[in-house]
This record gives structure tokens, C-alpha cells and sequence, in this order.
């Protein structure tokens, strides 16, 4: 057999290509079925995970999918902003404890999530170093931001503009970096966590800059009325916010207007879940309640479904490159007869030339599985990363 | 000594039957096997090698007479004691020279692949002037080279008796002196026996006997 073995090998090296594409074909039919299944598995273990630590959702109406992956994995399509008023209303109803998350920016990839120190304590995220977030223009890295950004307590990051081309936009913000999270494996340790208000400033709804009102900024005024000052276009606004201007940041309008991406309702108890999920049932309520278990469930669903069609298009196109394999071996004794008729000829038996055959086969497979086993490793290890990309 | 006694054979189907009535070739001898193409000596030299078995008759070698032996038998008789010469060199594509001529040791579990065994082989493809082309793949090798790789695989496993069909109808002159200079080097330093079957007539007097296969088989 270990002849067998030498020579199979020797022939399979020898004819690389061949060998290869054999390889190749063989290890995406054993791998599809296989990695789907993992990335599947996997998914649905994170995605539950996930929305089962979140008992209830609260956003703007529209697609709870949506709003879910925003709220939940800080990712996706930017759902509509509901008003920061309706934490109050959830706070008001004595049902749940009221989480506001603001999530529409960006330090260059990671999320800004705007929220109170609640989520914190909701979530368990423990400070690995530094500290929580305080006054405005502080803000706290999960782990894999703060590699990320290679930054740590007391390093400075600026948000990314929403949009290189809006001159009216929001301006970028210089942060200051108080503490940096303990890794927790989830979504949280991709964000970049700021106090729901500095999310506002960074949104350009709270702003800083030289006090008007005093007779030194003449030439910074257009025009002074007894309600209001106009200011002229060589005003400056602060990018940063730090104990020197702080005071001079504010917020035009009321807090209740301004806008926030959800909240996370933690009701007391069932029956107050129950009671809240009522309150959200009007006609013409603006907002929409959820419980995300359900939502993932249903995307699960989907996605196990899409899974049995691909699964089955996976075993015709096996079945096919299968009889191909078989062919391009039949083939190949065939064009061999002649080698392995002078195999037998100088002493070889029938026996050792099907062993030879079959080492062929054999190693093909081998390698093939080898390779499949290795795809399925990587596929349990970042698959999961991988199709979330690619669902938000 | 190689004996054959009342030989006959026909391929399945086939509509020629061989017939000789006998036929011995003493050992250490050197035979040549002339004849026109078809004839059968290819065929003589399968049925001598027990390659292929009489429909009835026998053919022994020494004292094994082969039509006796079972196939599995016969097929380690024959990578002991048989070495096979072929026209169109026969050897593995995918194999290097050294490889190639250690063949009948990777293929029968008969011979044992050890040591000296591929102190033999590397001596013998030295001796045959391919030292500096030992893991050279054979299809980068001439036809001569080619040829001479065949020559040492057929010898490596010290047969008693070398069969050789067409062994120089490939080769350019130069090539042939040399395959044949190699088989008469090792029929006299170890007393094989050797038969070749040769359309070439230039190489008949270098033979002890030379057979007309047409006579003997009228």
C-alpha cells in the first residue's frame, strides 16, 4: 500500500493542474453545505443572543428589522428619529426604565452611540481602563474601537462628517477618550459611547461659540434685536468642548424635539412588558414597540429558509460536479491503460493497480476535506462578522 | 534454461492461432528472435515472460513451469526473475529516473524496497550515464536515455532472465550500440539469459543464436 501511496501521490503532484481543479471542485461541494450550516448556526446564536438581553424596542414606525439592527448591532440603514420626549413618556407610564440610543455618526468606521449611563449598567459593560463618560464632549471606546483608533484614556478622537459635500452639515467634533471597555464579544465593543447630548452637538443641534452678548464681540454681529442677536458668517463655532468653553454650548430649542435613533424599555416586570406593548397599539401612534427576540426570529426564519434553497441548488450542482469527478477518473484510467497494462507486465497485480486508483481518489478527498474542514474553522470564527456585513 | 514443449495460443477472438512445437534456449545464452511484424514474437515473449498462458503446451524456466503457477505466483515469479525490455520504454511520466528504474520494488511486495536497493539502482543508472540525471523527470530525458532507464529497471532485480522486445527500434545508431553494449555488459557479468526479439539484422552476429521465427513455427 505504501507504494501505492508514493506513486499516487507522484502522479496526483506531477499533474498539478489537474489535481487542483479536482481539489478545488471537491472542497467547495463538501464546504457549501457544511459552511452554511456553521455560518446558519452561528448566526442565529449571536442574533439571539443579542435581542434576547433586549426585552423592548422603541422607534420610529417603518421596518422593525431596521430598527432592530440599528438599535441592537449599531449597524444598517438609519432608521426615522422619534423624539427625545418619548423617554419621558416610557419614564412616565412607570412600566419600564427608558435607555434613548442616538446612533447616526461615525469616528471613521466605528458607531457613535449617543445614551445615558443606564445602557452601561444594562448591558454589564465593565471599564477595563480610564473611566465612564461625565460632561459633554467626553466619550468611551468599546475594545475593538479603541484598537481600532489606537487610542486610549485621555487621547483625542474627531467624528467623521456625515457628508463630505454638505457645507451645512454637522462639523467634526474632537472628543475627548475617558475610559475604554472591557471586550464583551458583542456589537458594543465596536462603538464609540457618548452622552446622548454630545450626539447632539455632534449632529449640529448643540453648538458652542463666542459669547455674543458681550460688547468685545461687535464684529462677530450682523444685527442686535431685543430678543435675539444675529451673528455674521466670521463666527466661530468650538470643534471641541472642553472646561474653558463648555459653558458657552448650547442647545436651540426644546430637548424634547431633539432627535434620537431608540430606546431600550426595561419594563419592571412581564405583566408591565405586557402593558407597555398595549400602549403602543393606537392608529395614530407615532411610534412603533417591539420585542427584538421576535423580529431576529423572524430573519432567522428567513434566512434558515434561503439556507434550504441554496442547500438544495448546493446538492444538484454537487451531484453534477460529482459525475464530473467520476468522469474525469474514468477518463484518466482510460488514457492510462497503457501504463498500468506495462504495471502488470513487470510484476504489478490487478489488486495493487486498484489500490493505486484508489489512493488517487483517496488523497484527492482527503485534501479536499482538509481544506473544506479548514474553510468551516475560518467560517465559525469570522463567518459571523461576515454575514452580519452582509444582512446590515 | 527456458523450455517450450507443444505451445499453443490464440487471443480471445483472434483469428490466428501460434503453434510451436518446441523450443529451448539454454541459460546464459544470448538469443535473437527474428521475423516478419506479426508473427508473434511479441506474443512468445508474453508467453515466456507468463504474461500470457498457453491454451495448452507449457513453458518453463528452470524448473517452474509457468502455466502451473497461479497468477499471483507467476506475477512474482516474473518480477523476480524476468526483466522486461520494451520498444517504446514504457516508463511512468510522473516519475524521476530513480524512481522509475526502483519500480518493480515499489509494485511487487515480493521485493523488498531497502538500501541496497537503491544503492543498485543508483549504481546501475551511473553505470548506465545518467549519474547527473537521477532525479531528473524521464520525459526531460533523450530517447536514448530514455531507453537506457528502461534497460536499468529491467536489470535492477537481478533476473535470470532478460526479454527484450525491440529494445533498439527507437534509436538512433549511436543509442543502440549502447543499449546493446549494456545488456551483453550484464549477460556477462551475471550469466543471464537473455532473448531479444529485433528486426535489426546489423545486430545478429553479436547474439550466440539466432532463431528465424517463420521456420520454426512452419
Amino acid at each position: 500500500m505504501k507504494g501505492a501511496l508514493y506513486l499516487a501521490g507522484r502522479y496526483l503532484r506531477f499533474h498539478r493542474i489537474k489535481t487542483t481543479i479536482l481539489v478545488v471542485s471537491l472542497t467547495i461541494l463538501l464546504f457549501l453545505p457544511l459552511g452554511l450550516e456553521i455560518l446558519v448556526a452561528r448566526t442565529a446564536e449571536r442574533l439571539r443572543a443579542r435581542a434576547d438581553t433586549t426585552p423592548l424596542l422603541i422607534g420610529a414606525k417603518g421596518s422593525s428589522l431596521d430598527l432592530a439592527l440599528r438599535a441592537l448591532y449599531f449597524e444598517g440603514e438609519v432608521p426615522e428619529s422619534i423624539r427625545y420626549e418619548q423617554v419621558a413618556r416610557v419614564r412616565d407610564t412607570g412600566l419600564a426604565a427608558p435607555v434613548p440610543l442616538h446612533v447616526h455618526y461615525r469616528v471613521r468606521k466605528q458607531p457613535v452611540v449617543g445614551t445615558t449611563l443606564d445602557y452601561f449598567d444594562f448591558r454589564g459593560l465593565r471599564i477595563a481602563a480610564g473611566r465612564r463618560f461625565s460632561v459633554l464632549g467626553e466619550c468611551v471606546l468599546g475594545a475593538d474601537a479603541a484598537a481600532a483608533l489606537e487610542v486610549g484614556p485621555d487621547d483625542k478622537v474627531i467624528t467623521s462628517p456625515d457628508n463630505l459635500f454638505d457645507l451645512a452639515g454637522a462639523y467634526p467634533l474632537r472628543m475627548t477618550v475617558t475610559g475604554v471597555l472591557a471586550r464583551t464579544g458583542t456589537p458594543d465593543d465596536a462603538a464609540v459611547f457618548v452622552d446622548v447630548r454630545t450626539s447632539w452637538v455632534i449632529a449640529g443641534l448643540g453648538h458652542g461659540h463666542r459669547d455674543l452678548t458681550k460688547p468685545d464681540a461687535a464684529a462677530q454681529v450682523l444685527e442686535r434685536k431685543e430678543d435675539r442677536v444675529v451673528a455674521n458668517a466670521s463666527v466661530l463655532q468650538f470643534n471641541e468642548i472642553t472646561a474653558e468653553n463648555s459653558a458657552e454650548f448650547h442647545f436651540h430649542g426644546q430637548q424634547g424635539d431633539l432627535p434620537i435613533s431608540a430606546i431600550l424599555a426595561l419594563p419592571r416586570n412581564a405583566k408591565s412588558q405586557t402593558l407597555l406593548l398595549g400602549r403602543y397599539l393606537g392608529r395614530d401612534e407615532p411610534c412603533q414597540i417591539m420585542e427584538p427576540r421576535a423580529v431576529m426570529d423572524e430573519l432567522i426564519a428567513t434566512v434558515v429558509q434561503v439556507r434550504g434553497y441554496v442547500v438544495a441548488v448546493t446538492l444538484l450542482l454537487g451531484g453534477a460536479t460529482l459525475l464530473t469527478i467520476c468522469s474525469v477518473f474514468w477518463l484518466s484510467v482510460r488514457l492510462r491503460r497503457r501504463e498500468l497494462n506495462t504495471l502488470e507486465k513487470i510484476g504489478c497485480s490487478k489488486r495493487f493497480v486498484g489500490g493505486l486508483l484508489g489512493a488517487e481518489v483517496a488523497v484527492v478527498f482527503v485534501l479536499a476535506a482538509a481544506f473544506a474542514a479548514g474553510l468551516a474553522l475560518l467560517t465559525a470564527r469570522y463567518g459571523e462578522s461576515l454575514i452580519r456585513g452582509l444582512i446590515v | 534454461m527456458i523450455r517450450i514443449e507443444n505451445l499453443q495460443f490464440a487471443y480471445p477472438g483472434g483469428e490466428y492461432t501460434l503453434r510451436l512445437p518446441e523450443l529451448s534456449i539454454e541459460s546464459g545464452s544470448r538469443t535473437a528472435l527474428i521475423g516478419p511484424s506479426g508473427c508473434g514474437k511479441t506474443t512468445l515473449l508474453h508467453l515466456m515472460a507468463g504474461v500470457l498462458v498457453p491454451d495448452s503446451g507449457s513453458v518453463t524456466l528452470g524448473n517452474h513451469e509457468l502455466s502451473r503457477l497461479s497468477e499471483s505466483a507467476r506475477r512474482d515469479f516474473r518480477a523476480a526473475r524476468i526483466g522486461l525490455v520494451f520498444q517504446e520504454f514504457e516508463l511512468l511520466d510522473y516519475l524521476d529516473v530513480l524512481d522509475n528504474v526502483l519500480l518493480p520494488f515499489r509494485i511487487n511486495a515480493s521485493l523488498t524496497l531497502d538500501a541496497a536497493a537503491r544503492e543498485r539502482a543508483t549504481a546501475l543508472a551511473n553505470g548506465a550515464g545518467l549519474r547527473d540525471k537521477l532525479r531528473r523527470p524521464v520525459t526531460r530525458l533523450s530517447q536514448g536515455e530514455r531507453q537506457r532507464v528502461g534497460l536499468c529497471r529491467a536489470l535492477i532485480a537481478r533476473p535470470e532472465v532478460v526479454l527484450a522486445d525491440e529494445p533498439t527500434g527507437n534509436l538512433d545508431p549511436d543509442n543502440k550500440e549502447r543499449a546493446i553494449e549494456m545488456l551483453e555488459r550484464h549477460v556477462a557479468e551475471s550469466g543471464t539469459t537473455l532473448v531479444v526479439a529485433t528486426h535489426d539484422h546489423a545486430l545478429l552476429p553479436r547474439f550466440d543464436r539466432v532463431i528465424d521465427f517463420a521456420e520454426l513455427i512452419s
